[in-house]
């Protein structure tokens, strides 16, 4: 043993005697990680004067003014955050995270549910969700206090019938593209609209699929759109505590950490029932022929993606895929308050896809790499899998949104269904979905997940959260320890799939939803822990941080364990 | 036992939180690289084989200390932190190897590879080589109790685990290296 030992004095020394000093630390500066983009083309952020005779009324009492389309300045590094996750919106300065403005939701019937910048961080828009389905879209600019500078609705609005789901904005805010889905939520039916902001000509892309569309954004000229496909949003939300059948084997959460009202605000509600044929609710748009691109001029001349190469001989995996991205593959972490405050040793935690056995519904045939999960939270009663999965109005009444009942139902989805990112050149004809190339992005890895994706405002690259929850271990005793997931930002390219670059890494601190990437593409949203942490029994409320070439830096602490993100409600 | 589920991802330099470093931890932080920098480049060279890693490995956890400095709970703690970083950023290298290359990136053959093993002989390249075939655990409890020379407890702290937990893993890395040596011969 002793002969070993010196063995191994001896060999590791001399294999560490072959480095005679240390390079000089170079403060601030990280060795590792390069330059996050290519710098978006100067040209990009041509100003474009306000069409003349325009007005932009100022925001005045409690009257929503109709506003005419802006041109947005050119991109810069973000200041302001604006955050919709609560009631209205809050906007607030990042150095500090002080608060400088806020918008409320414009009524209890009506709220706003998507939010983005362009890329000067001072021109912005929200979409809005009623109950009656008639969604509405929302601008507004921030002066360089982050107040309120103008406010007021545009005089166009997505089609009836709908909720959106996802917004992006292009760089100069000329254009705008959103996911919507059928607002009574029987069916996800996902469309995708781009609008001209000035015109309100609009162009919508249709599937014969039954996905919805999340993580909507845009290159900066306004010619790619690349989102990923998910199961039915709509159909979680709030749900009262009607009979809902207990199960045994779910995982429990420290009672303290059972979500409070705000839990359900990521997730619209299921709005009363809508009886129309939403097929039929596309109708009236009107198609614009690679529209407003001369108006934009294009950044990123070089390696610029060519989806129309490959548009057409992308087999379309729609069939299969929707089926799996049901949420009735979803598995389900239940909180009761009247569970232990530990968590049930070797309870079915959403551990990054390792294990879909656990979910009720889960599809035996699906790789267990992109397996699904989503975190229900309740209070009072567990609900099964299915209750949520196959949530229709009826199944699901559909109180006030603002209004959660006692004993409420909040759901969450919180693991990525797919590992597959859709890239649209939009200035190509045609008006399907399908047309889209398909750029799957490698997560066999550890049993990752996607945790949100991006294009890059020259659209060279998809910028996307790669992560693991983290597993669930058991220690000797029989305690359950939560053991973090680790998280990355890579860039991939957009014209190969191929990964480029590891922007940032993290190591323990649990996955990393990536909610929002800036106008110059070098400052990433992110959100770690919350809804995560909870999962895995920890106290943590999680926070909303920045990452960009230095690391990461926190930006808000959330308060309650339980914030959901279904859509990318915060943005700069 | 509890320990065993902690793991090292998270240094154990207490809670973490984003501050501002003052001139007083700069000169904290420039006088623990200043001592200790050489030493841990040299700990990570024997954990990733090639000098750029285990200089950026290194870099990275002081990076890491300076980011994090204000939230240690004690300063003390520092050098438990930046060793515990150098390990998991180690770690983070050897993990991305695993991916296909274009992933990970190109990166030189460890300095006891085939290729260099003049360098240190050829005996000493077996050692390293069944170094790096134990379990995670065992080499780092290894390196750091019979290269660093830390104590039980000090591997215990750097590691994130107990000290009985680093006395039976060293226990059976040297059995698991013995016999790896022994099938060598």
């Amino acid at each position: 043993m002793n002969d070993i030992i010196s063995r191994l004095r001896d060999a590791t020394r001399v294999v560490g005697e072959t480095i005679d000093h240390a390079p000089v630390l170079e403060a601030g500066k990280s060795r590792t990680r390069r330059a996050w983009l290519a710098p978006v083309a100067a040209a990009a952020s041509v100003m474009v004067a306000v069409a003349g005779g325009a007005v932009l009324a100022k925001s005045s009492g409690n009257g929503i003014n109709q506003v005419a389309a802006m041109s947005a300045g050119p991109a810069e590094a973000p200041k302001f955050l604006a955050d919709a996750r609560g009631d209205g919106i809050t906007i607030r300065s990042i150095d500090g995270g002080a608060e400088t403005a806020s918008l409320p939701d414009p009524s209890s019937r009506e709220r706003f549910v998507t939010i983005q910048a362009a890329q000067d961080n001072r021109l912005f828009y929200a979409a809005s969700a009623t109950e009656d389905c008639h969604p509405r879209l929302y601008q507004f600019t921030l002066d360089d206090d982050g107040k309120i500078g103008s406010f007021g609705v545009l005089p166009f609005t997505p089609p009836e019938g709908t909720t959106p789901t996802s917004l992006a904005v292009s760089g100069d805010g000329s254009k705008i593209a959103y996911g919507i889905e059928p607002c009574d939520g029987k069916k996800s039916t996902g469309r995708l609209v781009v609008t001209e902001t000035a015109t309100g000509d609009s162009r919508t892309w249709n599937t014969t699929g039954d996905f919805g569309l999340r993580d909507v954004s845009m290159s900066a000229d306004g010619r790619y759109v690349a989102w990923r496909r998910s199961g039915l949003i709509s159909a979680l939300g709030w749900a009262t505590d009607d009979p809902l059948p207990t199960s045994s084997d779910e995982a429990v959460a420290p009672p303290d950490l059972v979500p409070s009202e705000s839990a359900g605000h990521g997730t619209p509600a299921p709005l009363p029932s809508y009886e129309a044929t939403h097929t039929d609710a596309a109708t009236g748009t009107v198609t614009v022929e690679g529209g407003g691109t001369s108006e934009v001029p294009s950044s990123g001349t070089e390696a610029e993606p060519s989806p129309a190469a490959s548009a057409s001989t992308t087999p379309d995996p729609a069939s299969t895929r929707t089926k799996n991205s049901e949420p009735g593959a979803i598995a389900t972490v239940v909180a009761s308050t009247e569970a232990s405050p530990e968590g049930v040793p070797g309870s079915p935690l959403p551990s990054g896809g390792a294990d879909p056995s656990t979910g009720a519904g889960g599809e035996p045939s699906r790789p267990a790499a992109s397996a699904d999960c989503a975190i229900t939270m309740y209070e009072g009663k567990a609900i099964p899998t299915g209750q949520v999965a196959d949530a229709t109005p009826a199944e699901t009444p559909s109180p006030a949104p603002s209004v959660a009942p006692s004993g409420a139902v909040g759901s969450v989805v919180l693991c990525m269904d797919s590992s597959e990112v859709s890239l649209l050149d939009t200035t190509a004809s045609g008006d399907s979905l399908d047309q889209a190339r398909l750029i799957t992005l490698p997560t066999s890895y550890d049993g990752i997940s996607l945790f949100g994706v991006r294009i890059s405002p020259d659209g060279t690259r998809l910028i996307a959260s790669l992560g693991s929850i983290g597993i669930p271990a058991v220690d000797a005793n029989g305690k359950s320890k939560p053991k973090g997931g680790s998280s990355a930002l890579i860039a991939y390219g957009t014209e190969d799939g191929k990964p480029i670059d590891v922007l940032y890494q993290n190591a323990g601190k649990g996955a990393m939803e990536l909610l929002d990437l800036d106008g110059t593409g070098q400052h990433a949203i992110v959100q770690i822990g919350g809804a995560i942490g909870w999962a895995l029994g920890r106290d943590s409320g999680g926070e909303i941080g920045e990452v960009d070439g230095t690391g990461y830096r926190t930006l808000l602490k959330l308060e309650s364990a339980n914030s959901p993100l279904i859509y990318p409600e915060v943005a700069w | 036992m509890q320990a065993e589920t902690l793991d090292l991802d998270k240094p154990h330099g207490g809670p973490v939180s984003v501050t501002h470093t003052s001139a007083g931890a700069d000169d904290t932080i420039t006088g623990l690289y200043a001592e200790h920098a050489l030493g841990l480049t040299r700990l990570a060279l024997i954990m990733v084989g090639d000098r750029e890693s285990a200089e950026d490995v290194v870099q990275e956890a002081f990076l890491g200390l300076h980011r994090r400095f204000g939230g240690l709970r004690d300063p003390a703690n520092a050098l438990v932190y930046v060793r515990s970083a150098v390990l998991n950023n180690a770690r983070t290298v050897l993990r991305k190897r695993r991916l296909p290359s274009w992933f990970a990136g190109a990166y030189e053959p460890p300095v006891w590879s085939a290729e260099s093993a003049a360098l240190i002989g050829a005996e000493r390249r077996e050692v390293i080589e069944a170094l790096h075939r134990l379990p995670r655990r065992q080499r780092e409890a290894l390196v750091l109790r019979y290269y660093a020379d830390l104590s039980e407890e000090e591997t215990a702290q750097v590691m994130g685990i107990s000290r009985g937990t680093v006395k039976s893993t060293t226990s059976r890395a040297l059995d698991a290296l013995g016999r790896l040596l022994g099938a060598a011969q």
